[in-house]
């Protein structure tokens, strides 16, 4: 019996779909101004931008992973480490920032965020294919609970509450399509996923970036009619559009959202920490690489912890700019090297 | 060495192997039953009858008491043997008796003291005669055991009565009696280097995977155990090693005709003698769901049970953890009415919902493993003391909360829908309490998350133990959540290697 370790393209669509969608669901967090009706405009430009960046990802991809294991691939396999470790950082800094000043919850700063990092070490330590069988299920619960949101929010949208298309600022449409596209660390974690997919990959990426897209088009436009102005000034738009739900006697809906975000959350570090392990094996040793996620987890989690009490470090961690430049650079620049040095070895 | 004691070490094992490294049989008679007499070190139950032939040759016949029927003895082994006249006839002994003496149906010959060992110890008699270095086994077992009845563990509604009982052989017949095709095969083994257990691997030709055959062999050839006296020693060794999960991929049924269910979907049965417990590989998540009776009922209703005992798996997991969780950290949630009862609740007792639920927990633990040891009649008075005393008392006493107790309650008989999975369900429910105790819904969630991806990176040989949920397959689910009619099922045969993301799953699939 062999061990084929392959999980199918459409298993690699629902794991693409929950790891960028939970940072959507807690979309306008970045940014923290402008109208989020205006992302929805933002939505349809970042889905152009986001299928270029992802050319030149699946061209690479297609040749496999030798040219990221050897000579000048190695210290890039390396770089690309250090960019999903940033990544890492931002999502877990998001994480406690929402719970700690947002949900108001009484429980420990510290165990919150350790038990998540645990858990997604666990998760990544079980394999891409558990990750994309457990994805799919809590993509499953995740699409439940919104639908469970959507419908008990009806009631309150009101399509007065959006604003007219044409009082969007530009200077926020441009920065919603910053923080979208940005926030695309999946498209270059799929260099390292794509060996491990029997499918057509490219059909699932295409199909994965519109599906979001039209997700968080339609979700921006849903919240800022049930919000409207009251969106403007909220850190978390859609954690506040949450708390507005009730369904019969429940009253509160909010929990809800927070534990299918968790459980997205957790899907995407378990994913990021596994991608940093193959990372990792390419650009040292299969050793180092069985270490790696957990130091880098532990460097996460003092930096996520941190982050609620220090500005500096929040600031750092979701700055808009070198987030799109990162993930320009991962998506574009990393890869036409790679492609270039593939060439002049022909 | 006590009973528990069944572990090798390695040099143990080497000690253990030389102890079993048995001669061949000598020529003289004498010489046999002194090296048998030592080696049973003069064991009360073995019994030597000696024979002196018509031609004046000794011959013995060897058994242990009480594991051989005497009346079957008599008639076919010591009145012929007697009755013959051996002077008439100048061919060797062995084969004489063996072609035209005996009228036994099942002779095996025996060359040396090992399998002689083996063969006496289940239920043969050994004939020896002087002068011959071969010996015949005949089956003449007639050891008392348990007839077929009713399985207590496995009970249904409609259907068969039959459940299986100890002996292999009665169970095999079982089987057979139920699948009359030739594609039925029972291929027998022994493992344990003390008991020598007889297993019997039962499968359908046509349906199996030779891969998942072949890696069960690997693994059953592999039990380092001395002893096997239930089905439950051999269920860690046909896991996957470093597994680590609560779940076991290897079901148990006391049932034939889930047995016949089962095979006819390409999965082996692993017959064990002397337990009427049969392991059932690969065994899936969702099958713990499954029960005869779903296929005895009308769809509709197998359905909604099905539902019901999802529903009933996830009350009995996460209910208690969720109490604790919401009270603690997010009353918010609750309706305004019940809200009031818990506050009210959590004000009267002197402990936390935490230490309340958690204690409650473990007595009913404790009450409950003391019901299962306890003849039925103590039983019974220990379920009057749990529910009266104990739930009554501590409620008007303002010991505990009521709602506290009711949660227990409901949790309690939530998790008797499914006994298969009560083991899995006990530790769970304790950690989602601590979890939701420590960190809220989010200890709950990570909890849940960690928990589910150790659920998704199971395999039970090769299959994904979640299949077909996640890896998701349309066609597994009309036997899943829901019971498809029997004229959807019968459209097309499941095979579990076929299951989506399974190692040994064909190419076309």
């Amino acid at each position: 019996m062999g061990i084929r370790n392959k999980i199918s393209a459409s298993q690699l669509f629902c794991l693409l779909l929950l790891s960028r969608g939970v940072l959507s669901v807690a979309c306008g967090a970045f940014s923290g101004s402008g109208d989020i009706g205006s992302a929805a405009l933002s939505a349809v430009i970042a889905l152009i931008i986001s299928i270029l960046l992802s050319i030149p990802v699946l061209y690479l991809s297609k040749s496999g992973t030798e040219p990221l294991q050897n000579g000048a691939g190695r210290v890039i396999s390396g770089i690309y480490a250090l960019y999903f470790f940033y990544s890492v950082c931002i999502t877990m800094t998001m994480f406690t920032v929402l719970r700690a000043e947002t949900t108001g919850l009484r429980i420990s700063i510290i165990a919150v965020p350790l038990i998540m990092t645990a858990a997604a070490l666990y998760g990544s330590y079980k394999g891409i294919e558990a990750i994309a069988r457990c994805g799919a299920l809590i993509l499953f619960a995740v699409v439940a609970a919104f639908v469970l949101l959507c419908l008990s929010l009806l009631s309150k949208s009101d399509i007065l509450n959006l604003p007219p298309v044409g009082s969007y600022k530009l200077s926020d449409i441009i920065t919603n399509t910053v923080i979208m596209v940005g926030e695309q660390s999946c498209i270059p974690a799929i260099i390292f996923i794509y060996t491990h997919v029997k499918g057509n990959v490219k059909k699932s990426v295409v199909l994965w970036l519109i599906v979001l897209f039209v997700c968080i088009f339609a979700l921006s436009l849903f919240i800022s009619s049930v919000l409207g102005d009251y969106a403007l000034t909220q850190f978390f738009p859609v954690y506040s559009w949450a708390r507005l739900s009730s369904f019969g006697v429940l009253q509160r809906l909010d929990s809800l959202f927070l534990a299918v975000w968790t459980a997205g959350v957790f899907v995407r570090l378990a994913l990021l920490f596994w991608v940093i392990s193959v990372c990792v094996r390419y650009a040292i040793s299969n050793t180092v690489s069985k270490l790696a996620p957990p130091v880098f987890g532990i460097f996460a989690l003092i930096i996520a912890v941190a982050a609620p009490f220090n500005s500096a470090i929040r600031e750092a961690m979701l700055n808009t700019g070198v987030l799109l430049f990162a993930t320009a650079f991962c998506c574009l620049i990393l890869p036409a090297v790679l492609i270039i040095k593939r060439r002049l070895g022909k | 060495m006590g009973i528990l004691d069944f572990s090798f070490n390695k040099k143990q094992k080497k000690q253990s192997d030389e102890q079993h490294c048995e001669p061949l049989l000598y020529c003289e008679l004498e010489k046999n039953i002194s090296y048998m007499k030592s080696r049973f070190g003069g064991s009360a139950d073995f019994t030597v009858r000696r024979l002196l032939l018509s031609d004046s040759t000794d011959a013995a016949i060897i058994t242990m008491e009480g594991m051989s029927n005497k009346e079957s003895i008599a008639l076919s082994i010591t009145n012929p043997i007697m009755e013959f006249n051996f002077k008439k006839h100048s061919e060797n002994k062995i084969d004489l008796i063996e072609s035209r003496v005996l009228s036994a149906s099942e002779i095996v010959r025996v060359i040396d003291f090992s399998q002689a060992f083996t063969l006496v110890m289940s239920g043969f008699t050994l004939f020896l005669v002087d002068g011959c270095d071969i010996a015949l086994a005949i089956g003449v077992q007639g050891f008392s055991f348990r007839g077929i009845s009713e399985s207590e563990t496995d009970v249904v509604q409609r259907g068969s009565r039959e459940g299986f009982s100890e002996p292999l052989r009665i169970n095999m017949t079982l089987v057979r009696r139920r699948l009359k095709t030739p594609d039925l095969r029972f291929e027998s083994m022994q493992i344990g280097t003390d008991t020598k257990t007889d297993i019997a691997l039962c499968y359908l030709d046509s349906a199996v995977s030779k891969d998942i055959l072949d890696e069960l062999k690997r693994r059953l050839k592999a039990v380092p155990l001395k002893n096997i006296l239930a089905a439950g020693y051999l269920v860690p060794f046909l896991d996957r090693k470093g597994d680590l999960s609560l779940f076991s991929g290897v079901g148990v049924t006391e049932r034939p005709d889930t047995v016949c269910g089962k095979i006819s979907e390409g999965r082996i049965a692993v017959l064990i003698d002397g337990t009427p417990s049969v392991l059932i590989v690969p065994y899936l998540f969702v099958e713990n769901f499954q029960t005869i009776d779903d296929y005895s009922n009308r769809a509709y209703f197998a359905s909604l049970t099905r539902i019901l005992k999802y529903i009933a798996f996830f009350v009995a997991v996460f209910t208690p953890g969720m109490y604790v969780a919401v009270a603690c950290y997010n009353p918010e949630l609750f309706p305004q009415g019940i809200l009031n009862k818990v506050a009210s609740s959590v004000a009267q007792t002197p402990f936390s919902v935490f230490t309340e639920i958690l204690l409650i927990h473990f007595i009913y633990e404790i009450m409950r493993e003391a019901g299962l040891r306890l003849p039925r009649p103590l039983g019974h008075a220990v379920s009057i003391v749990g529910a009266l005393v104990l739930g009554e008392t501590a409620v008007s006493s303002g010991l505990i909360g009521a709602p506290t107790l009711m949660v227990v309650a409901i949790t309690a008989i939530s998790s008797y829908v499914i006994p298969d999975l009560y083991p899995a369900v006990a530790v769970l429910r304790i950690s989602f309490i601590v979890a939701g105790g420590v960190a809220g819904l989010f200890g709950i969630t990570l909890l849940f998350c960690a928990v589910l991806i150790n659920m998704c990176a199971k395999k039970s040989f090769g299959v994904p133990y979640m299949s077909p949920l996640s890896p998701f397959s349309f066609f597994g689910m009309r036997d899943t959540i829901i019971r498809a009619g029997w004229r959807v099922l019968a459209k097309r045969q499941s095979l579990i290697q076929n299951q989506k993301g399974s190692e040994a799953e064909s190419e076309e699939e």
